[in-house]
């Protein structure tokens, strides 16, 4: 969510929303800089500067919640970094990685050339995030493109927010390094869950995907390395074209190697950037990914693990695994066809990604009866 | 559509109802409105819909959507089954200077006198602190626990040890007639912050009447004592009441006591038909009839009084309300699907023997050791997973007992298996409206007799708001 401000004076600033003297105070208290959007002023404190906004800009400001982070960069584009009504916020490390995967939502390009934060910003705006935050999602790219950086980012995150849960998502390669992992174990936030991808069963299968040579050795070792410390893991398992043929033996390797991971996510494919560049031979409608997937499901959940399905409409899926799909989509992404408002179980459907739809729109089926 | 729910009729010409579901939701409802419930009509634009609806008696959308939900309402209500044993009772003794009653924890035959020796009390700790739950409560029970102080002692001493190698939390509680305090003691107990309940029938002669000394001498002068000699200490401590033949007719008193004692709260408890109780029964006894006319006296005045501004409640009402008002579910192990034996409290004696119960290990007091889980050397997971805590538990769960599945109550009650056994030789109670579940249906009816008039509402609201 980007509020453009027109009238800005050029200076990069991290700031918490204030709309009350309340906030205010609490703000002041804890020496954070903020905004304060009140009486159809706005003003930085405890600068003490004005800011002109137009009728529509204030409108925008006023929307937000007392203690929402923004980050307003040079030009005047205020970022939402975090909003204190969402229970779905994201710690953004880096756009870069260290993979390639032929289905990367994010596009190649963006990839390369965006620098990111260092870590120092992401600090200040760590700083300004209140700690009752309920949850906070740590992501990139590859977090760990900043190296032990991120250590020290994750230091602040455990001392300032012991209340929060965590999910970190990093493709794992980095722990296949002991000193990481143990780094890890002595900075992490108590309430942590690592959310790994796994692509293929072996080498061969999972390093094609990752367009990476020695990614699934690292990320084997890096999941047995975490095991061993009794990290909380969630392993995801995108299914694509690419992958559809083997999902059954990537949840044979999980259930063999990686029986002691908290729980697996099937996911659904989302069709922007290197996935969409890539469509030929990476889109497969939902209802296929899910029949591919559906002995795979059976078999962890035989094993004890518990599986979940991200990002599919419950029209894709067997009635009777309805109740493990989740409503996962991004709520600024979510799209529903015309044909949903008929359906009887629109109101539990987590819909179809924004980027999706117009491929997945001619598989969707409205569920008549129950 | 509609959910699963439980109703009954409230007066003889059937116009009003109460209904209950799964979740402890109830509501007051017109024979109409119940109607247009079962018939599945509910229209759910009007005033009894949308109420109907936001207590989950029925809903308007997928039947998908509505069991998303429940989901985490259902663990609230439940919330007790997602931790591991919690309540660990060490009976350091079964001596005692008292002879109530009423006792027990006696069969009324003479015992030997057993302390729990420190070798014993050791391997019961690291039971205790094995579990994998970060906090615990000890609770020192007996006898008279005071008598075995030594290793009330040691007991303290070596599970903060273990708390603190642990990152463990152990609360510590202490059930006591307070006629044995000395000024060590008390000492000991404000430092290591222990919890003190102790027993206050009523006012001196109906508590000496029924708690008196081995020499016959009423004890309600040493419990004044023992009380002042605490509070000057800074130590708070709670009280309950036995209810015995004698009590019946002096409802008032009872709590006119407990409030010029400066307490906020009352436990009016009925006896169990256990130990002494059980040998006296013709004396001390009395009918789940009777028991109910008492109680709803208490309870009647407790809410006059209340509405005069002073400031106590009634223990099983709170507990219940807690449920009824909020949806939440206290761990009090008598009010919980399953019971609280072995999975929500254990019982170690003084001899080594481990028991799923305080009630259990009555009645093994009483020659029967049903309700043993095992010793002191079996580990936590073999105490768990025996024939007798797995039996203890399936007899206790309402939803699959065939009177309380359709009982209206079944959300905020219980049923007690060694209870079952003591009285009808069997686990699951083969008696529908036998005495406990008369009594606790009797409460009930109290409760939600007062819950329909506002003023009494708003005092029992507020009951269950302070304990927040």
């Amino acid at each position: 969510m980007i509020i453009k401000l027109s009238d800005y004076d050029g200076k990069y600033r991290i700031v918490s929303i204030a709309k009350d003297s309340h906030t205010k105070e609490m703000l002041l208290h804890d020496d954070l800089e903020m905004m304060l959007v009140n009486d159809h002023h706005v003003t930085f404190l405890p600068e003490g500067i004005s800011v002109t906004v137009t009728e529509n800009e204030y409108e925008m400001l006023n929307n937000r919640s007392n203690y929402d982070v923004l980050e307003i960069h040079e030009n005047g584009n205020a970022f939402v970094y975090y909003d204190n009504d969402s229970v779905d916020n994201t710690l953004f490390i880096t756009n870069r990685c260290n993979s390639n995967c032929i289905m990367c939502p994010t596009a190649e390009g963006a990839r390369r050339c965006s620098d990111g934060y260092s870590v120092g910003e992401l600090i200040s705006i760590v700083k300004h995030i209140p700690d009752d935050a309920p949850h906070l999602t740590i992501t990139g790219g590859e977090p760990f493109l900043i190296k032990t950086d991120l250590f020290r980012l994750l230091a602040i995150l455990k001392e300032r927010l012991p209340c929060t849960d965590f999910l970190l998502l990093t493709n794992g390669r980095a722990f296949c390094s002991k000193e990481y992992v143990k780094l890890f174990e002595q900075t992490s936030p108590s309430q942590m869950i690592v959310g790994i991808p796994i692509h293929g069963y072996n080498d061969a299968t999972h390093d094609y995907i990752v367009q990476a040579d020695g990614a699934f050795h690292q990320t084997f070792i890096g999941l047995k390395n975490l095991l061993a410390i009794d990290m909380p893991i969630e392993l995801r398992i995108v299914v694509s074209k690419l992958n559809a043929n083997f999902i059954i033996e990537i949840a044979e390797l999980i259930s063999q190697e990686f029986r002691g991971v908290s729980c697996v996510k099937i996911m659904g494919l989302e069709m922007t950037g290197n996935a969409a560049k890539n469509k030929d031979s990476v889109w497969i409608d939902y209802p296929s990914a899910f029949r591919h997937s559906q002995k795979a499901i059976d078999l962890l959940i035989k094993a004890g693990i518990d599986v979940g399905l991200y990002n599919f409409p419950l029209c894709s899926v067997d009635k009777r695994y309805w109740h493990i799909c989740e409503k996962s989509i991004s709520d600024y992404k979510i799209r529903y066809s015309s044909e949903c408002e008929q359906c009887k179980v629109k109101d539990a459907c987590g819909g179809i990604f924004a980027g999706t739809i117009k491929l997945a729109e001619k598989d969707i089926k409205p569920v008549e009866q129950l | 559509m509609i959910n699963f729910f439980n109703f009954k009729g409230l007066d003889e010409h059937n116009s009003r109802y109460l209904i209950t579901n799964d979740l402890g939701r109830y509501l007051f409802v017109s024979k109409d409105e119940l109607v247009s419930l079962i018939r599945n009509k509910v229209d759910y634009a009007s005033n009894f819909g949308k109420i109907a609806v936001s207590n989950y008696f029925c809903y308007n959308g997928s039947l998908q959507a509505f069991t998303e939900q429940l989901k985490p309402l259902y663990r609230d209500s439940k919330n007790y089954l997602f931790t591991a044993t919690s309540l660990h009772i060490f009976v350091v003794t079964n001596a005692c200077n008292m002879k109530c009653v009423y006792c027990q924890a006696q069969n009324g035959k003479i015992l030997p006198n057993g302390m729990m020796s420190k070798e014993t009390a050791k391997k019961a700790v690291d039971i205790a602190m094995s579990c994998p739950t970060p906090c615990i409560s000890i609770e020192f029970q007996g006898g008279e626990p005071l008598i075995n102080f030594e290793v009330i002692k040691y007991i303290v001493e070596y599970a903060d040890q273990i708390a603190i190698e642990n990152n463990k939390t152990v609360e510590y509680n202490l059930v006591s007639n307070l006629t044995l305090l000395t000024d060590e003691i008390i000492d000991y107990i404000h430092q290591h912050n222990i919890g003190v309940s102790t027993s206050i029938d009523g006012d001196e002669i109906l508590h000496d009447q029924n708690r008196m000394l081995r020499d016959n001498q009423g004890s309600y002068q040493l419990v004044m004592q023992g009380i002042n000699r605490l509070r000057s200490h800074g130590v708070e401590f709670g009280a309950i009441q036995t209810t015995t033949r004698k009590s019946l007719t002096k409802a008032r008193d009872i709590i006119d006591t407990y409030v010029s004692l400066g307490l906020h709260s009352v436990f009016i408890r009925n006896l169990t038909p256990l130990g002494c109780a059980s040998e006296h029964w013709l004396e001390i006894g009395y009918s789940a009839k009777e028991f109910v006319e008492f109680y709803k006296e208490c309870f009647d005045y407790i809410l006059e009084l209340n509405l005069a501004g002073v400031d106590i409640q009634e223990g099983h009402a709170t507990l219940m309300l807690s449920k009824i008002l909020s949806g939440y579910a206290v761990n009090y192990m008598e009010l919980r699907s399953p019971c609280g034996a072995g999975v929500g409290q254990i019982a170690y004696y003084y001899d080594g023997n481990i028991y799923t119960c305080d009630e259990g290990r009555m009645l093994a007091e009483m020659g029967n050791d049903a309700f043993k889980l095992g010793t002191i050397d079996d580990s936590y997971d073999d105490l768990m997973n025996c024939d007798n805590c797995k039996a203890a538990c399936v007899s206790s769960v309402l939803e699959s007992l065939p009177s309380c599945s359709d009982c209206i109550y079944s959300p905020f009650c219980g049923t007690c298996p060694v209870i079952n056994y003591a009285l009808g030789q069997d686990i699951y109670c083969h008696e529908p409206n036998d005495y406990k579940c008369l009594i606790y249906k009797g409460i009930l009816d109290t409760i939600f007799d007062a819950l329909q008039v506002s003023e009494k509402e708003k005092i029992l609201k507020s009951w269950v708001e302070k304990g927040e």
